[in-house]
């Protein structure tokens, strides 16, 4: 008898806790007290993931993106110990050491996988990236033992206003 | 031999012979008749619970996923990434309270003005908030190193701000995107943008 009972406590409870999940990226879901919506943004910007964006990936070569079209001229940054070449077909630059791409950061239309936008609040960044660290000039989060993402509020204020990444264990 | 005569002697004894009461047999019965009705109507109950349970479950997790023919449809709403821009940057936010602006630290008082007062703002030319003495913060100007999520600022042109919000309305030595509630108001210098304005609209304060 005893068992008997267990299995529609156990039946309620999965009922229950798979109905009160959110949305796989943490935005755009929103639920109205009779229907729930979805928000699909449209048109959507590109996403930066941890070793760039095709075909400016880190570690990509810098005559070959120079050929491609994908990068100008060098522009002073003088936050950077490398040489600093602007992006043409977005708004940012990349740090070349070695004759290949080791950091790279964009201010304009840009996201992470997980949603973070430009325009975001740090406390939108500390929900996304709970492990993300601040230090005197921006957060960083350690992706894999040799990519890290860079997050910049311009000024120390509230506004997400560029992302980067790159490789910690260059001098750039 | 003498064993089995000897047990067969011992079982017909009637001493050993036990007599039943009259009616025994029919107590018997009807008393099995009773547990058996009890168990089939316990066993009914704990099936259309176990039913109803389960349906409850299996709705849960069906609600997880994509809508089927069983539930009522999902709204789709499809957004722009322009209108998930904030009415906020750096410190500040519209609407927030001349307290709370103040409490930033990044504001240089005194401001000027009545009854709405334009604040400097450290690290930037003119003036860079505008406050309503009733609605707070009105208006916010950008650094002139900065640029809106979607790269519109100081050096602009104003065809790829167009591109950028295709909602841009050239008026005047300005060009406005509404944005619901609030817009941008980017001043032009000539065919460029020359400052990027986040504004609430109608906010009834001069521009700063």
């Amino acid at each position: 008898m005893r068992g008997l009972l267990i299995v529609p406590a156990v039946l309620l409870a999965a009922g229950c806790s798979a109905s009160a999940g959110g949305g796989p990226d943490g935005i755009g879901q929103a639920t109205g007290s009779t229907a729930s919506t979805r928000t699909v943004v449209v048109g959507d910007v590109p996403v930066l993931r941890p070793d760039g964006f095709a075909p400016v990936r880190l570690g990509a070569r810098l005559d070959e993106l120079r050929a491609a079209g994908e990068v100008g001229d060098l522009v002073e940054d003088p936050t950077v110990n490398c040489p600093v070449h602007r992006l043409v077909n977005a708004r940012g630059w990349v740090a070349v050491e070695g004759g290949v791409v080791v950091r790279m950061r964009v201010e304009a239309r840009v996201r992470t996988p997980e949603g973070l936008r430009l325009g975001d609040s740090r406390a939108r960044l500390r929900e996304l990236y709970p492990d993300a660290v601040q230090d005197p000039h921006r957060f960083t989060l350690e992706v894999t033992g040799n990519t890290r993402y860079e997050f910049y509020f311009l000024g120390g204020g509230d506004t997400l206003t560029a992302i980067g990444t790159g490789r910690p264990d260059t001098g750039c | 031999m003498e064993l089995d005569e000897r047990l067969r002697e011992l079982f017909q004894d009637e001493r050993l012979e036990l007599r039943a009461r009259p009616g025994a047999a029919e107590e018997i019965v009807a008393g099995a008749g009773r547990r058996r009705r009890a168990r089939v109507v316990t066993t009914g109950v704990l099936a259309v619970v176990l039913v109803g349970v389960g349906a409850v479950g299996a709705a849960g997790l069906r609600g997880s996923g994509e809508p089927d023919a069983g539930t009522p449809d999902q709204a789709v709403v499809s957004v722009s990434p322009q209108s998930l821009e904030p009415p906020a940057f750096g410190h500040f936010r519209l609407g927030m309270t001349d307290a709370e602006a103040r409490a930033t630290g990044a504001l240089r008082p005194p401001g000027r003005g009545a009854p709405c007062v334009a604040y400097p703002v450290a690290g930037q030319p003119g003036d860079g908030v505008l406050v309503s003495p009733t609605r707070g913060v009105v208006a916010i100007t950008l650094p002139p190193a900065a640029v809106t999520p979607s790269g519109v600022g100081t050096g602009t042109p104003v065809e790829a701000a167009r591109a950028a919000y295709p909602g841009l309305v050239v008026d005047g030595r300005e060009a406005v995107v509404p944005m619901g509630g609030w817009r941008y108001a980017f001043v032009l210098d000539g065919p460029v943008v020359a400052a990027v304005r986040i504004e609430e609209v109608g906010h009834g304060c001069a521009a700063s």
